[in-house]
């Protein structure tokens, strides 16, 4: 294999070796700050999620299961991939599944990222919704996918309501302790391109719908 | 395939004059058009979503933004070290490219160790600035590009005109006309339907490509991790189906720690489409680990030098905080009446590009890139990490007569100007001078309707001003007799 | 000269500026452009602690833009002036003024009795002037200054506002090639005829 320049050589270029003044910098978070603990949180993030073009719906705790296999008969999905971490919420979804008559594929992932494609919908829980701008954050920790909110042509993500932050900047201030899963992605919206004359397309290579159950218990 | 003509427009014969482009551009109303159009929307979209939520607050904003840039770029060498450090840890590998060339024929090198055959690819300025599509095709790995904007501009064998937007140059109907003839599908206009076309052609590529690269908006020192911003969603599957992930970087996307990602992502959804927030936002931190149930095992980043070493050590290493929002390219007038990024000869158009690529590729090898601007200082403005870019321009210019690049007769014209100026007789003979001199001008032409008050044709060097516009006479008394008559003398007389 | 980057010969330019100026209490300057050269860039002309950087710290101190004078150095209230001035007129802010800071003559237009201002599509975008910019790229330059003029034409004012001489002479060349019948003037202008200290056609002379 090709080495290419050394790693010393390479950061030679780049100026003396001891920096004194590294590592020596605070930033102003709360400059960025749109949307405080206060507000309310959950209607925030219904209507950013809406806006974006993405549909939540919210339930009662009591009620998911129902609310959610009215909304996979409405669908209609033949087969289904799950990223779930818990295995309560898996039986919960598989029992609504199928009461809807759709067939959940691969549901531990073990066929990698292949069978993925061939499904007609992901369905994932989150770790946090964000109400500043509507996003979903979601995780690799746990066993969860990091393609079933994305190869699949429909996501569905149950978001529980005390997993809303106020702020995309809460999310960053929190973490630091808990190990980073290897992939971390904020999902704002469908898929979409503006890339021909500037005419929005929804669905490019992404999921063209993405659905939110937002728990209240 | 593609890069014959892609190496001739954005890596043009040096040095690279845009005389001849400028024509062609001038020549095409429906590319000048179109990108007017674009560009101007997304500028007042951007103006428009900073009003709605930062307002007061932005240029406190921005200003944080840029020091934290100025500070990551002062300790590089510190950060650098600490993000390789950090990858490895993670399982991931650095490799160093000094220039494109290296950087390319590692990752061919990894391409061939991996036998890979297809490799998707989403969008990324760095590998355009190596030219990499065309290496790894020449070494027999078929490339995708994925964005598609860069697919169809792949597909038309042609080469992206801006930064973010890379198909801003082109129509629904060049984007038909290319999917019909190299898809072998039905020519459509309905950018729905092309989208549908492109979707269905490549979730086949990703299915099956054994190599995904990236390109990276962010690196993060601390913990090792690539930051994705993307609208499509095609860089999270590049990144995410094939076996094999290799990441493009300069090395200036480094930024100290995850805490310092919002102020970057806060700023450039809304500078460059004037959204909050990019609909994806992928970060990444290490190849696959034994829980992960999917995703690529290997992991390569390649960190690229390739010229900016020495713009980080000379005085204008501010330029290497851009984080490619294009705002400076949507708010320019002269992007726009050039029609777009190929008229810059250069992969990095725009304000950005007229300031970067002087430096990256020589300043005598583009003459005209710090000359061709009004200093509007819209771009400036538009800069959400605060980056003065006309301030750039005059350096340049000023490095220019340093080194001679500037012909002899305007150096000669701004030496007996400034003597003139100096002096109060000097002066005062020049000015009468110049107002007789119009005068007779004046006296030669007939004016419309008679009118000798206006010069309708100048020799040079004010010719070129006569091209669109007439130059009143100046006032028959000039300011310094009327000063002088109603408000008594001053004191230099 | 500093924007072309001839900065020993800028800086002698300055030197001699400011020693002519040296001794007044105020600078006004009718032009966005000359103001914004001498407050922003002279000091920088100069090394940081030599007595030029003083003198030339100062000359900037006391350089003013003629509203920016009106505002911030007299403290006359816009609708205190009442000024009468009929017409229907469109304001074109200078490029320069970005780098002097907020631009207090959209208000002090407001103030003026009987003008009806009608504000373009384009306001902010360049007229296409930047010195020689408009001699070496003339093709560019009169693209810019054309995309200007049709948005100027789109709000059918016989009146063109601006406060920068640059602008102001491009402006007016370019109308008169066309023939459109639009005169551009400065706010210093409309304030000298409104107190009729200026005779309309004296101005255009
Ligand atoms: S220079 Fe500033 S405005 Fe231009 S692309 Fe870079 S960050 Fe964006």
């Amino acid at each position: 294999m090709v080495e290419g320049t050394s790693r010393e050589h390479f950061l030679a270029r780049l100026g003396p070796a001891t920096s004194p003044a590294a590592e020596d910098l605070s930033v102003d978070h709360e400059l960025l700050r749109l949307v405080g603990p206060e507000e309310d949180l959950l209607a925030r993030f219904m209507q950013e999620a809406a806006g974006l073009g993405m549909q939540p719906r919210l339930v009662q705790a009591e009620s998911l299961e129902l609310e959610m296999s009215r909304l996979l008969s409405e669908l209609a999905p033949v087969s289904a991939c799950l990223s779930l971490a818990d295995g309560q919420l898996r039986s919960l979804v598989l029992r609504a599944m199928h009461s809807a008559g759709c067939e959940a594929r691969d549901t531990t992932m073990s066929r990698g990222i292949a069978a993925q494609y061939d499904v007609d919908i992901g369905i994932t829980d989150v770790c946090h919704g964000v109400a500043e701008t509507g996003s979903l954050i979601l995780n690799s920790a746990a066993g969860r996918s990091r393609g079933a909110h994305l190869v699949p042509p429909i996501h569905l993500a149950i978001l529980y309501r005390e997993q809303i932050l106020p702020d995309l900047v809460d999310f960053f201030t929190a973490t630091g302790e808990s190990e980073l899963a290897t992939a971390q992605v904020f999902v704002t919206g469908p898929s979409k391109t503006a890339d021909i004359e500037g005419v929005l397309v929804t669905g490019v290579h992404g999921p063209r719908a993405v659905h939110i159950l937002v728990v209240d218990n | 395939m593609s890069d014959d003509q892609q190496r001739h427009l954005l890596d043009p014969k040096l040095p690279y004059l845009m005389g001849a482009r400028i024509d062609k551009a001038m020549a095409d109303d429906a590319m000048r058009t179109a990108v007017t159009s674009t560009t101007a929307a997304k500028d007042v979209l951007r103006k428009e979503v900073f009003a709605n939520s930062f307002a007061e607050r932005y240029p406190a904003i921005k200003r944080e933004a840029a020091r934290i840039k100025a500070h990551c770029l002062d300790n590089l060498r510190h950060y650098i070290d600490k993000f390789a450090g950090a990858v490895e840890g993670l399982g991931g590998k650095v490799h160093f490219a000094s220039d494109s060339q290296e950087a390319n024929r590692i990752c061919v090198a990894i391409a061939k160790a991996e036998g890979a055959r297809l490799c998707v690819k989403s969008k990324s300025m760095v590998t355009e600035e190596a030219f990499l599509v065309r290496d790894l095709e020449d070494a027999g790995v078929e490339t995708v590009e994925t964005d598609l904007g860069e697919f169809i501009v792949q597909l038309d064998r042609d080469a992206p005109s801006h930064i973010v937007t890379p198909m801003i140059h082109k129509d629904r109907r060049a984007a038909g006309r290319a999917m019909q003839r190299e898809l072998q599908v039905e020519y459509s206009e309905d950018p729905s339907k092309l989208t549908a076309i492109a979707r269905s052609y490549l979730r086949d590529k990703f299915r099956h490509a054994d190599l995904g690269i990236s390109g990276a908006n962010f690196l993060i020192a601390e913990s090792g991790s690539l930051v994705l911003c993307t609208n499509e969603g095609n860089a999270g599957l590049s990144v995410t189906s094939p076996r094999v992930h290799v990441v493009f970087a300069g090395i200036e996307k480094v930024i100290p720690r995850l805490s310092d990602l919002p102020f970057f992502l806060k700023l450039l959804a809304r500078s460059g489409t004037g959204q909050d927030l990019t609909v994806y936002t992928n970060i990444i931190s290490g190849p696959r680990r034994s829980s992960d149930p999917d995703g690529p095992e290997e992991l390569h980043f390649i960190l690229l030098d390739n010229g900016r070493s020495k713009v980080l050590a000379s005085d204008q290493s501010e330029l290497l905080a851009c984080i490619r929002c294009g705002a400076c390219l949507n708010a320019c007038p002269v992007f726009r009446a050039v029609g777009g990024g190929h008229a810059y000869g250069a992969v990095y158009s725009g304000p950005i590009g007229a300031a970067l690529t002087p430096l990256l590729r020589g300043l005598e090898n583009y003459p005209d890139l710090p000359q061709a601007s009004s200093l509007c200082g819209a771009c400036h403005e538009a800069c959400p990490v605060d980056i003065d870019l006309p301030k750039h321009f005059v350096s340049l210019r000023r490095a220019q007569i340093e080194q001679q690049i500037v012909g002899w007769r305007e150096r000669l014209a701004y030496r007996l100007w400034a003597k003139s100026m100096r002096s109060a007789l000097l002066f005062r003979m020049g000015s009468r001078m110049g107002r007789i001199a119009l005068g007779l001008l004046s006296s030669r032409q007939s004016g419309k309707a008679g009118d000798r008050r206006w010069l309708m044709r100048l020799p040079w060097p004010m010719k070129a001003w006569s091209m669109d516009r007439d130059l009143p006479m100046p006032a028959r008394r000039s300011f310094r007799q009327l000063w002088k008559s109603e408000c008594g003398v001053g004191k230099n007389g | 000269m500093f924007n072309n980057g001839f900065h020993p010969e800028a800086s002698s330019l300055a030197r001699r500026m400011v020693g002519v100026f040296d001794g007044f209490e105020y600078v006004v300057t009718n032009s966005a452009s000359c103001a914004a050269m001498v407050r922003e860039k002279f000091p920088d002309l100069f090394s940081q602690d030599s007595p030029d950087a003083e003198a030339a710290r100062a000359l900037a101190a006391k350089t003013f833009e003629f509203i920016e004078f009106l505002d911030r150095v007299l403290a006359l209230k816009p609708e205190d002036l009442g000024i009468p001035w009929q017409g229907v007129a469109t304001y074109h802010p200078s490029c320069h003024l970005r780098s002097l800071g907020s631009d207090p003559c959209p208000s002090y237009l407001a103030g003026v009795d009987g003008l009806d201002i009608r504000p373009m599509d384009k306001a902010s975008d360049c007229c296409g002037f930047g010195g020689t910019f408009a001699l070496k790229y003339p093709k560019i330059s009169s693209t810019m200054v054309r995309e200007k003029l049709a948005s100027i034409e789109r709000t059918g004012a016989d009146f063109l506002i601006s406060n920068d001489a640059g602008c102001s002479l491009s402006l007016l060349g370019a109308c008169h090639r066309r023939g459109l019948p639009i005169r551009t003037l400065s706010y210093a202008e409309i304030l000298a005829e409104g107190l009729g200290l200026l005779a309309p056609d004296e101005a255009q002379a």
